[in-house]
């Protein structure tokens, strides 16, 4: 088994997660799983309290009552390309359509549906990074690039942070 | 005359959305418009063939274990091994697949499909003790819409009761779709995009933790399906009754089939799986496949016009976003030039059709219950009533197939990348026909094309201008009130569509510069 899903009772000992959400192949969509890719080269990766987990396209089945889960995704803020944006998922918008594909259980669906179970991470933060570029590709835009090892900073920071 | 939209995700560009024109009360002409990812040719060319499985995974979050399982059989038929599986391998894949459709499903019915039809406000007024109606109490009263709303104003029908049970099993499909994600991680090595699936079986092998603790999930599972799944739809699909006639759409039905059962055949479309595959007319009569008879139409799609051609003859097509007629990204896939549907009811009916004992009891069981004949099925709630046995069919399959794997033998086979080699790969994934298809030329992918199982059933008309199979679904559909179509949005969701392409932006809300800004 990869290390990456661990049976369920080491899973539970396991208090933080860091999720990274988006499409690889639509460039800077696909940071989130750019940021998790480094992190996981990083110190993160040995720490026994936490999980980094490649969410993908789809926001996986989240390990229940975390005390934080941090979400690294794109986020559209109207800003120049780059900005790493931090917040909570009030500040998300969930939009006014009616719900028609699964596509669109995404962050903040899912996360209702853990409050729903009572299984929701005590404290949610989101890092958002405006995109410049989305289109078919594998690369980041150079201004995502650039801001990548911020980004990891800013999460690595979050994480040390009780 | 009155003209409806159908814009489920207005914050992102280009997914699906869906036009009908509606004159006295009745759906003159329906318009289904998407995106689709030809994007994915672009990335593959040039690459290694392997990395077509780890790619191919992520053009979908909500079916990436079934593009792996399309993007590696194809690698095995191109690189001539697809008769030549070890069966552990063949059966690992099937847990894996079986894992990831059984929950599909019961999220599709569930938190995609049923407040349709439950009307979630039967518990403001609860005052009992179920700590799980409590739960979604709470939840209702708060405002927060999300997930249950914004919905059209459903006719709800269901009684109090009804409503409440049903939506205490609404938070018990929450537990059994976790459970679903854990099993498939079992073998799977990772989800949502697993990493087990590859060229010649599978990366993991088997032992007897795994198959216990698959086994003791698949358990509860089915317990679920049995006694909660299945009876809820039988109690919805007799309260609406009329849904097992709206809905009918174009009467073809196309299926690849799923679950080999003997992997020594190297032709897919003529393999013996649990599910069967083959095309089946409203006559019901099941021929076999013939995959050159399937081609892709461009006339009202935003793509310079060519003939109908077939997938690897295709090049990249070129965007034409001011061409006369098109309106939609999709391109629409032929059987022999007819509109073909598919998804469980296509699999299921040839299944039936094929004579299979398990799969005759079931579905005349159901029918039997509903009072209905087979012509029942192709309807908004035939389908869903598909999707539920297809389920079921699934998970009672899946304790043999455990016991079947043989621990310490091989669940992989080593093998050679050939310099060039053409490969399809056919399997139903959750919503239908999934093809993958490969063109090797010094050692590279030179093409690849997949033809999902949304393209088939979201297409735009072609070049007969027959439309495609939703679209035939909704046309003719009777509209009580236009402000609130919700007769439209039943029949669009129980085909279950996937938009292609899952973007996956959060929008912040209002104007957040400044305020959130930390870097």
């Amino acid at each position: 088994m990869s290390p990456e899903i661990k049976p369920q009772g080491d899973r539970e000992k396991r208090r933080l997660a860091i999720v990274g959400v988006g499409n690889l192949l639509l460039q800077d969509e696909g940071i989130g799983i750019h940021a998790i890719q480094a992190l996981k080269k990083g110190p993160l990766s040995q720490a026994d309290y936490v999980e980094l987990i490649d969410g993908g396209t789809a926001l996986p089945i989240l390990p229940k009552n975390l005390d934080k889960l941090i979400i690294i995704d794109a986020a559209q803020g109207g800003g120049e390309p780059g900005i790493i944006y931090r917040l909570s998922p009030e500040d998300i918008d969930s939009g006014d359509a009616p719900i028609i594909s699964p596509h669109q259980l995404n962050l903040r669906e899912n996360l209702r549906l853990m409050e729903l179970e009572n299984e929701k991470p005590k404290k949610v933060i989101i890092f958002g990074v405006e995109p410049k570029t989305i289109d078919w590709g594998l690369e980041l835009s150079p201004e995502l690039k650039e801001k990548m090892p911020q980004l990891i900073g800013l999460v690595l920071q979050e994480a040390s942070i009780k | 005359m009155g003209h409806i939209v159908i814009d489920p995700v207005t914050r992102i560009e280009g997914h699906l959305k869906i036009e009908a024109v509606v004159e006295k009360g009745i759906v003159k002409e329906a318009r289904s418009s998407g995106m689709l990812f030809r994007g994915i040719e672009t990335i593959l060319r040039g690459r290694d063939p392997r990395d077509a499985q780890y790619y191919t995974q992520r053009i979908c979050g909500v079916c990436p274990t079934s593009h792996s399982m399309a993007a590696t059989l194809s690698l095995d038929s191109a690189f001539g091994i697809a008769d030549k599986i070890p069966d552990n391998g063949r059966i690992i894949r099937n847990l894996i697949l079986g894992a990831a459709h059984v929950s599909d499903h019961i999220l599709h019915f569930y938190h995609l499909a049923a407040l349709d039809y439950v009307d979630i406000g039967a518990v403001a007024g609860y005052e009992g003790n179920d700590p799980a109606l409590l739960s979604v109490k709470k939840f209702a009263l708060e405002g927060d819409p999300v997930p249950f709303l914004p919905r059209y104003k459903g006719d709800y029908r269901l009684s109090k009761e009804q409503n409440l049970a049903a939506l205490s099993h609404y938070l018990q499909a929450l537990e059994m779709r976790r459970k679903g994600h854990e099993m498939l991680a079992i073998f799977g090595g990772r989800i949502p995009h697993n990493n087990a699936i590859v060229p010649g079986g599978v990366s993991e092998v088997p032992t007897v933790d795994k198959i216990a603790s698959f086994l003791w999930m698949l358990n509860d599972l089915r317990d679920f399906i049995n006694s909660v799944y299945i009876p809820d739809l039988v109690m919805v699909a007799k309260a609406y009754k009329d849904y097992c006639e709206i809905g009918r759409g174009c009467g073809h039905l196309l299926s690849y089939g799923n679950y080999d059962l003997d992997g020594k055949v190297a032709d897919y479309g003529k393999r013996k799986r649990l599910l069967a595959s083959g095309t089946m007319d409203s006559s019901l009569r099941l021929e076999p496949l013939d995959m050159n008879k399937i081609t892709e139409d461009v006339m009202h799609s935003w793509y310079q016009d060519v003939p109908p051609l077939q997938p690897l003859e295709e090049n990249a097509p070129q965007p034409q976003v001011d061409k006369k007629g098109a309106y939609s990204f999709i391109k629409s896939p032929r059987y022999q030039g007819q509109v073909y549907e598919v998804g469980p009811l296509a699999r299921l009916a040839a299944t039936y059709v094929s004579g299979d004992p398990t799969a005759k009891a079931l579905v005349d069981g159901a029918l039997s219950k509903l009072k209905a004949s087979p012509n029942a099925l192709f309807s908004v709630a035939g389908r869903h009533l598909s999707r539920a046995l297809c389920c079921k069919i699934i998970a009672d399959a899946m304790p043999a197939w455990l016991l079947q794997l043989k621990i310490g033998e091989p669940a992989y086979l080593p093998h050679t990348i050939p310099d060039e080699a053409k490969g399809v790969g056919l399997v139903d994934g959750a919503r239908g026909a999934l093809a993958h298809y490969i063109e090797i030329k010094g050692k590279k992918i030179a093409n690849y094309q997949c033809v999902v199982p949304s393209t088939w059933n979201l297409c735009p008309r072609d070049k007969d201008g027959n439309p495609g199979p939703v679209e035939q679904a909704l046309e003719g559909t009777r509209v009580k009130d236009e402000a609130n179509p919700i007769e439209l949005v039943r029949i669009v969701r129980s085909f279950d569509p996937c938009i292609a392409c899952a973007v996956h932006i959060v929008t912040p809300k209002g104007n957040i510069r400044g305020k959130y800004i930390v870097s």
